[in-house]
């Protein structure tokens, strides 16, 4: 297993490398000075001059790209461009909590209702909660995100008034042990617009998977021996169906990324999607480096992760 | 004759499946004896519905299977006293409520699955799924579960039991894995096992074995057996009485010398004659005429009609009955079985 | 001794038939395409509703035409029985869902392929109709107007080619070449197949989003890069955002496709059909060419199928958050992001549903046709 595991890290650290050059190259590309418009066009050419020293943009293109890459490595991003002199460090973690409180309660809600529904839909095939199971998810896995989040706007914010479209809330409150769940009522939008998705394509995977196990024999066996039918789907049947579903759920969290971007768009909150989304648009070169950097190394482990976690809960898979 | 005191009576069991392409008539009337001891063969081609019923008297049918007609009565005594049933007579099996079937399966009867490589659940040890049972139908504690199981491991030949015991299935062969299979339907000590196929995975070689074993632990735990296969040599090898299926009922039942010594029905005897002998000296492999009927769209009287030799009117349109023919233990379902003895007895006995 | 010289006859006189009829019905199309793209146009017929009427008949005439050769092609050469594409379609219809998504793809088709005379107004967006900005759905304007004054019902008729067109385009690219190397790395094995799988697995694990929204947002007002790849992009009919888009969507499509491909090679090269085949001494390439890529074409049409549904959501995703098409492509995404501004009030409703609702059934159909041809092919795995 550690051989496992070093393997995938030294590959890891060699993607990294490579996001990080292409990204760092191809941020240069983006036209126009940040010091530039990060003054306006009021400010004079010295403190233009000034700040782009202050930056090092006037350095060679590699040794920024060395000295970039050593400071990260110390734990050092840099200093935002645009938020000068905030350290992108700052500006993450202060925007990490809102996204990372909506993300979480996405994957519970999806996890939740996709389930047990997947379940109930295999037993019962070809009954009304099978059918409705089945369009319901083929919906949500239709529906586009963004979409369904200015649907819900429109109509639970605007027409009904129910919750405000924009969340309201102190971002040092949500994940107080109160706050976890008394600011639930605020993020509901959001959460169903990313939750959804998630649910949909879950509870199509479950489904499958449970009405896949049922069949093979071992339950007919498991069935002979006198068990109970609750004892054989729990025990028996459960386990089997729910392995290639927990994979799904690990990699869902990357989709959470792209989902983070588009709802914080619609929804207005500040969170880390709408500031990846303002860097690359203000030209705030760390802050889209560090992003990118931190959510490929996310991805990586991740899968990582992943992998193990299918490893302990199918005895018949060894990590090679 | 030897001793003869009934456990089952299985009388017209009529099953189908529901399909997309129309209603499968799998059984039509499906009747046999079983009696205590012995070891009961039913052959057919495959899908004359050998497993189905099996799967029937065990209420085991998928969803789209629905036995709607038919008895299943079963005289094991310790099975009543399970059910606390004090009534004098046989249980009714078709008519047992859920939960006393639940204690049918595995005390009464028990079931040997065909693949070992997927009757075992691969997620669990072998151990913890022969424990299972064990739990399942004595009060003992977990210890003295353990000790009944690894005692059952060293009943089939499984040496280490302990280290066995803490296997995975993807860990051992299929002959290894049957073997479990086998300890699984043995561990509650059941009336009756139905073997579906047990040894047609398995290699050769282990095949022999393996049936041995079967009828050790047979004579050792006073189990009957139904062996359900489509092999006439393993027929021949191990079992007591035959019982020759086709497309859903039984038509021909005999003890096992008479049944390949004087085969009745001629079905039976396009079978028994299939089997290539060494010894003979043969110019082509004799085979039946036709092909296995369509259960969706059974022939009408006796199915077999469309590939039989003697069909008359007559047999495209009544269903024949078994009836005792020869001797009192001599089953066969046929119009013209008079005329097939003739023949028979003209030829002087098939081989 | 006969009979095997008859038989031999039989299939040549068949292939013979097939073959005259494929160029007949060549021939037909040819003249159908013809009268289509010089006949029937804006230019041509002014009236909408008599425009309307004159492409229904169009497609009619091609249904019956195309329903002809069908019943032609199966006459001679599935006499009496059932043949394929009759089982398969049997089989789709049994799928109410999936029946309906082909019903759904069938008119976004439709509407790609006659959008200039669907819509009620040209694509031509310097005209003169743009008077009247942000006006609600009225009978001159069934969906209302956007801001710039353009009338929604027609953009969102264009809109439907760019999803298409993006769609169809990226699928097919990212077929041959998943295809292509899946065939390669799944039969040679070895060495081969271990480099390509690692490109794939780098690729898969890159982050897309990131790599598109850098993408595009550097060729923002770029000017040197920006003259080539736009004079390019114009040329094909798109804007140089959507362009960079289009790549990106097929870079990391491909590897979804190779992969099954390459799965399936495996499997199917150590099945005993292959051997057996072998055995007969049927060449190497005729043994890849017809077992493994028609068992491959079944699945590989599938994942096309629900490729497509992904590229148009992701495209939509991606000019809705302002990184694809620019202001002179009336996709659905950007339609969209329009809407978003003025989504708190509820008088300008329209302009986020109705490109909403297009989106949204263009995609499902794609999904649920995707699915029920899956269940189509093969009922076995059909759950």
């Amino acid at each position: 297993m550690r051989e496992y595991i070093a393997k995938k890290l030294a590959i890891a650290v060699l993607v990294l490398i490579g996001v990080y050059t292409i990204t760092f190259f191809l941020t240069f590309m983006l036209p126009g000075d940040p010091a530039r418009v990060s003054l306006g066009q009021h400010g004079s050419e010295e403190a233009v001059e000034l700040i782009r020293a202050q930056w090092g943009l006037d350095e060679p293109r590699y040794v920024q790209y060395v000295e970039y890459l050593k400071n990260f490595i110390k734990g050092d991003m840099g200093v935002s461009f645009r938020y000068y002199p905030r350290e992108v460090i700052y500006l993450i973690r202060y925007r990490f909590p809102v996204t990372a409180y909506y993300g979480l309660w996405s994957i519970i809600f999806a996890v939740a209702i996709s389930v047990p529904l997947g379940v109930m839909a295999a037993y019962k095939q070809n009954t009304i909660i099978d059918n409705i199971a089945v369009l319901i998810s083929q919906i949500g896995v239709s529906l586009p995100n963004f979409w369904l989040g200015m649907m819900l706007i429109a109509i639970i914010s605007v027409k009904l008034g129910w919750i405000n479209p924009v969340p309201d809330v102190e971002y040092g409150y949500i994940w107080t042990p109160i706050g976890f769940f008394a600011s639930l009522k605020d993020y509901a939008l959001p959460i169903i617009t990313v939750g959804t998705g998630m649910m949909a394509s879950n509870t199509r995977l479950t489904r499958s998977s449970m009405l896949e196990v049922v069949r093979e024999d071992y339950i007919t066996l498991a069935r002979s021996k006198g068990l109970s039918e609750r004892v054989v789907i729990m025990k028996h049947a459960l386990r089997n169906a729910l392995i290639p579903v927990v994979t799904n759920v690990g990699l869902q969290f990357l989709l959470l990324v792209g989902g983070a971007v588009l709802t914080e768009t619609v929804f207005g909150i500040n969170g880390i999607g709408k500031l990846y989304i303002d860097a690359i648009n203000y030209r705030d070169y760390p802050v889209v480096i560090a992003l990118t950097l931190i959510y490929t190394g996310g991805v990586v482990l991740i899968n990582l992760f992943v992998d193990i976690l299918y490893s302990k809960i199918d005895p018949r898979v060894s990590l090679r | 004759m030897k001793d003869k005191e009934i456990l089952m009576e299985v009388k017209d069991l009529v099953t189908r499946f529901y399909t997309e392409d129309g209603v499968v008539k799998a059984l039509e009337g499906v009747s046999f004896n079983l009696y205590k001891g012995e070891t009961l063969a039913l052959v057919g081609e495959t899908g004359c519905g050998k497993s189905v019923t099996a799967l029937s008297i065990l209420r085991l049918l998928s969803i789209s299977g629905k036995t709607l007609k038919g008895e299943v009565l079963f005289y094991d005594d310790e099975t009543k006293k399970r059910l606390d049933m004090s009534k004098e007579g046989p249980i009714e099996i078709l008519k047992l409520e859920q939960s006393d079937m639940l204690k049918v399966r595995g005390f009464g009867m028990a079931l040997i699955t065909q693949d070992p490589m997927t009757s075992l659940n691969p997620v669990y040890t072998v151990g913890d799924q022969l424990m299972e049972v064990i739990k399942l139908h004595k009060k003992l504690s977990d210890d003295e579960a353990k000790k009944i199981a690894i005692e059952l491991l060293e009943d089939v030949e499984l040496t280490p039991p302990e280290d066995i015991f803490k296997k995975y299935p993807h860990q051992l062969s299929g002959g290894q894995r049957q073997r479990i299979v086998i300890s699984i339907s043995l561990a509650a000590e059941p009336a009756l096992i139905f073997a579906d196929e047990p040894t047609t995975a398995l290699d050769v070689t282990i095949q022999a074995r393996v049936l041995e074993l079967m009828q050790e632990l047979k004579e050792e735990f006073q189990t009957s057996l139904i062996l359900i296969t489509h092999n006439l040599g393993i027929v021949a090898e191990t079992s007591d009485r035959v019982g020759v299926m086709y497309a859903g009922r039984v038509v021909e039942i005999a003890d096992k010398y008479t049944l390949f010594k004087r085969p009745l029905h001629p079905y039976s005897q396009g079978l028994i004659a299939a089997v290539p002998v060494i010894t003979e000296k043969r110019e082509a492999l004799s085979y039946i005429a036709g092909t296995v009927p369509n259960l969706i769209h059974p022939p009408s009287g006796c199915r077999f009609h469309p590939r039989c030799p003697y069909a008359t009117e007559i047999c495209k349109e009544k269903v024949p009955e078994l009836k005792a023919v020869e001797t009192d233990d001599h089953f066969v379902e046929c119009w013209h079985v008079d005329e097939v003895i003739k023949d028979l007895d003209k030829k002087g006995g098939v081989c | 001794m006969v009979g095997q010289v008859d038989f031999k006859k039989l299939e040549e006189e068949k292939k013979k038939l097939t073959r005259r009829l494929y160029l007949q019905a060549i021939v037909v199309a040819v003249v159908l395409i013809a009268v289509r793209l010089l006949l029937i146009s804006r230019e041509n017929i002014d009236a909408w509703g008599v425009r309307l009427a004159i492409v229904g008949i169009y497609i009619l005439v091609w249904y019956l035409f195309l329903d002809y050769v069908y019943k032609r092609w199966r006459d001679i050469n599935y006499k009496g029985e059932r043949d394929p594409i009759n089982r398969f379609v049997h089989r789709l219809y049994q799928n109410k869902l999936a029946t309906l998504g082909l019903f759904v793809v069938f008119s976004v088709a439709i509407l790609a392929l006659f959008a200039p005379e669907i819509a009620l107004y040209g694509s031509d967006y310097e005209s003169e109709w743009k008077e009247f900005a942000l006006m609600p759905p009225s009978r001159e304007h069934p969906f209302g107007t956007v801001s710039s004054g353009e009338d929604l019902f027609s953009l969102i008729c264009y809109g439907s080619q760019i999803s298409l067109m993006l769609g169809l385009g990226v699928e097919v690219i990212v077929a041959v070449i998943g295809i292509a190397l899946g065939v390669v790395s799944g039969y040679y094995g070895g060495a081969i197949d271990k480099i390509i799988h690692y490109f794939t697995d780098v690729i898969m694990s890159f982050p897309f989003l990131i790599l598109v929204i850098v993408l595009v947002g550097a060729l923002r007002a770029n000017p040197a890069l920006n003259e080539r790849i736009i004079d390019f992009s114009k040329s094909l009919g798109m804007d140089a955002h959507l362009l960079m888009v289009f790549l990106a969507l097929t870079v990391f499509g491909w590897p979804g496709i190779f992969r099954q491909v390459r799965g399936q090679v495996f499997s199917i090269k150590e099945r005993d059909y292959v051997a057996a085949a072998k055995v007969v001494g049927a060449s190497r390439s005729s043994i890849l060419f017809r077992h493994i890529a028609i068992n491959t074409l079944g699945p590989v049409i599938v994942v096309m199928t629900l490729g497509i549904a992904g590229v148009i959501l992701t495209e939509a995703g991606l000019s809705f958050l302002g990184f694809g098409a620019d202001i002179t492509t009336p996709s659905w995404g950007r339609l969209l992001s329009e809407g978003n501004s003025f989504v708190t009030q509820s008088k300008y409703l329209y302009l986020a549903l109705f490109p909403g609702i297009a989106l949204f059934l263009t995609i499902l159909g794609f999904t649920t046709l995707g699915d029920g041809i899956r269940d189509a092919i093969d009922p076995r795995l059909k759950l």
